[in-house]
């Protein structure tokens, strides 16, 4: 545990000598001491207290991917397999745990189908995908795609990321596998595969996080992180590359959209000589990156991103954001140290 | 008077609630003086300097300023502000720092330079490169490249057991020192040097021990820096037979305690005088 540790005075205790309404201003935290991280329209301050747990009895590993489901609640998936899901409310106070097989689990995705909400988790150390209810009860299984000939055996099979469609078509990255992009009908049957590992267009290095586009509801598209190249990578729906989108220094992890931007954690700075050197990343309607939280602000020049790196030591690895409905963030962190989630609030 | 009493505490308890809810509410939040600025970036062209170099630091967050020390110690609010591009001409070391009137100011950052050393005619060596980290091959530690932190970028030669070469001038010189670069990354297993032995030969085929200097550096936490070792020969010669040894046992902290560690070297410098 590396968690910053506040100072709670306590105010009635000081009560006995500043009693009078008068002298009550000293007892006001100056408040523009707060840290604002962020650039322009998206800036947030930093809550560490959020979320955090009795570690003896419910411990995190690496804090992979944070949703919200359709409750409101702050689901997050880690890979300690005494609870490899733990539920928040908003305000961090844990509602339940569950989930005790997926000591691989890297991918959260959820799926609302007819008001239902499910769970789409990938493992790679099981080599799998994993559908769930939103209580944990398994209901669909996918293992390594055999009989494309892409892969020689499951253990080249490491999903990271999921994405659904409305339909119940699903899309899996093998971002820590080899790298291929897998579209299945709504009963787990492939469909169709693309990508895989190399530097053209239309592949991957570290095939890290994929989402569904719909902010233009006409020409819905694919987002897909190169994390390796510093890329995020546009896909038409039967897997056709469109074009790409350079984020210089900033290894994306999982495009999330909410609203009409585009949020990312971004793992580390490229060229950052210390480790724990991320930070996050946000994006506008037209792709141009607008806030860097933790970063240096976003400058563009003759079109091109100048290249992004960490500023203040306040993330160690971002690994994926979740945006609730007032804009606040939470942010779920890999190799940090065993730390629960960030609640940034946006000002 | 009891009245008054009563008054003074309903004001205390009324005081005590707001302010212990405002102190929550605005203390929850992370405060700037607890947050420390990163390591400035630094740019460097080239550290073994021919003609000339160059060093940029950056660090782009408002109010942050950078200060430079030319004599290895580590910064303070006084020392020289960084304005602009140096220029490098001479060997020597610079370490960075930023500071900011709000945040914690940042760690140090070190760049040393080094003047061109002379040419080695044969470089031999005794024992083998290892297949996963062999730089460039035989001549990595003498193509007068430096590496980077990046200990795959091509520059490095990794060993995990003793490594001995033997350096050939040809001609006779008067050498007046040695400089072996090395690499720490303790994450990657990555020790410094644990010992260093030199003979040196006059005429090219009887040895003499040269005593060895000081005490080699041993590090006790976990650290990632580009490091040089300088050793002073002041000797006429013709050749040298340099062994470099690694940590054989990694220290109890380590994850990797018990074990041999890596050593990588980028770069041996001959610092010398063409001598008759």
């Amino acid at each position: 545990m590396n968690r910053r540790k506040f100072l709670h005075k306590s105010v009635c205790a000081s009560a006995g000598i500043l009693t009078l309404p008068m002298y009550s201003g000293a007892y006001t935290f100056d408040d523009h001491k707060d840290l604002i991280i962020g650039h322009n329209s998206h800036r947030y301050k930093v809550d560490l207290n959020w979320g955090n747990l009795n570690a003896e009895k419910v411990p995190v590993k690496d804090c992979h991917e944070i949703i919200q489901d359709s409750k409101g609640r702050i689901v997050m998936l880690t890979n300690h397999i005494k609870n490899n899901i733990i539920v928040y409310d908003k305000s961090g106070k844990l509602l339940e745990t569950w989930g005790t097989t997926y000591p691989g689990g890297h991918g959260l995705t959820l799926s609302v189908e007819n008001g239902e909400d499910f769970l789409f988790i990938t493992d790679y150390e099981r080599h799998q995908i994993i559908k769930t209810t939103i209580d944990g009860k398994e209901v669909m299984t996918i293992d390594y795609p055999a009989d494309t000939g892409k892969y020689k055996s499951k253990e080249e099979f490491k999903p990271t990321e999921t994405t659904v469609l409305k339909n119940g078509e699903f899309y899996v990255a093998d971002g820590y596998g080899n790298q291929f992009i897998l579209h299945y009908n709504h009963k787990g049957e492939l469909l169709n595969i693309f990508g895989g590992k190399g530097t053209e267009n239309d592949q991957f290095l570290n095939a890290h996080g994929i989402c569904l586009d719909q902010r233009d509801e006409a020409n819905p598209i694919l987002l897909i992180t190169a994390r390796e190249q510093n890329k995020l990578k546009r896909f038409s729906l039967d897997g056709n590359y469109l074009s790409s989108i350079e984020v210089p220094g900033a290894l994306i992890c999982r495009p999330v959209i909410y609203g009409n931007e585009i949020y990312f954690a971004v793992l580390k700075s490229r060229s950052a000589s210390h480790n724990g050197s991320g930070f996050l990343l946000i994006m506008d309607d037209k792709n141009e990156v607008i806030s860097c939280p933790g970063a240096t602000q976003p400058i563009y020049q003759n079109n091109s991103l100048k290249e992004l790196y960490q500023t203040i030591k306040l993330f160690q690895h971002p690994h994926d954001v979740c945006i609730d409905e007032e804009g606040n963030m939470y942010v779920a962190q890999w190799n940090s140290g065993q730390t629960y989630p960030i609640k940034l609030t946006r000002v | 008077m009891k009245y008054i009493v009563v008054i003074v505490l309903v004001v205390c308890v009324y005081s005590c609630k707001k302010n212990n809810k405002e102190n929550e509410f605005t203390k929850t939040y992370v405060q700037k003086e607890e947050i420390q600025l990163v390591n400035p970036k630094i740019i460097v062209n080239n550290v073994i300097i021919d003609t000339s170099s160059s060093i940029i630091a950056s660090l782009p967050l408002d109010q942050t300023v950078i200060r430079y020390t030319t004599d290895g110690n580590e910064p303070t609010e006084t020392s020289e502000k960084y304005t602009d591009i140096i220029s490098i001409s001479e060997s020597g070391t610079y370490t960075f720092k930023a500071f900011h009137p709000e945040f914690k100011s940042s760690g140090s950052e070190q760049v040393s330079f080094f003047k061109k050393g002379i040419d080695v005619d044969i470089f031999s060596l005794i024992t083998p490169l290892n297949k996963q980290y062999p730089g460039q091959g035989e001549s990595t530690l003498v193509n007068h490249k430096k590496g980077t932190l990046n200990f795959r970028d091509g520059e490095w030669i990794g060993v995990t057991e003793p490594f001995i070469a033997i350096i050939d001038f040809k001609t006779k010189i008067f050498l007046d020192s040695v400089d072996i670069g090395y690499l720490v990354n303790t994450d990657a297993w990555i020790f410094p040097i644990q010992n260093v032995s030199i003979a040196f030969s006059e005429n090219g085929a009887d040895f003499t021990d040269i005593e060895p200097q000081e005490a080699l550096e041993k590090i006790k936490t976990g650290s990632t820096k580009l490091d040089n070792i300088h050793i002073p020969v002041a000797k006429k010669l013709k050749k040298l037979k340099i062994k470099i040894s690694n940590v054989t046992s990694i220290p109890k902290w380590h994850q990797g305690k018990g074990n041999p560690a890596w050593l990588f070297m980028d770069e041996w410098i001959f610092n010398a005088k063409i001598s008759n």
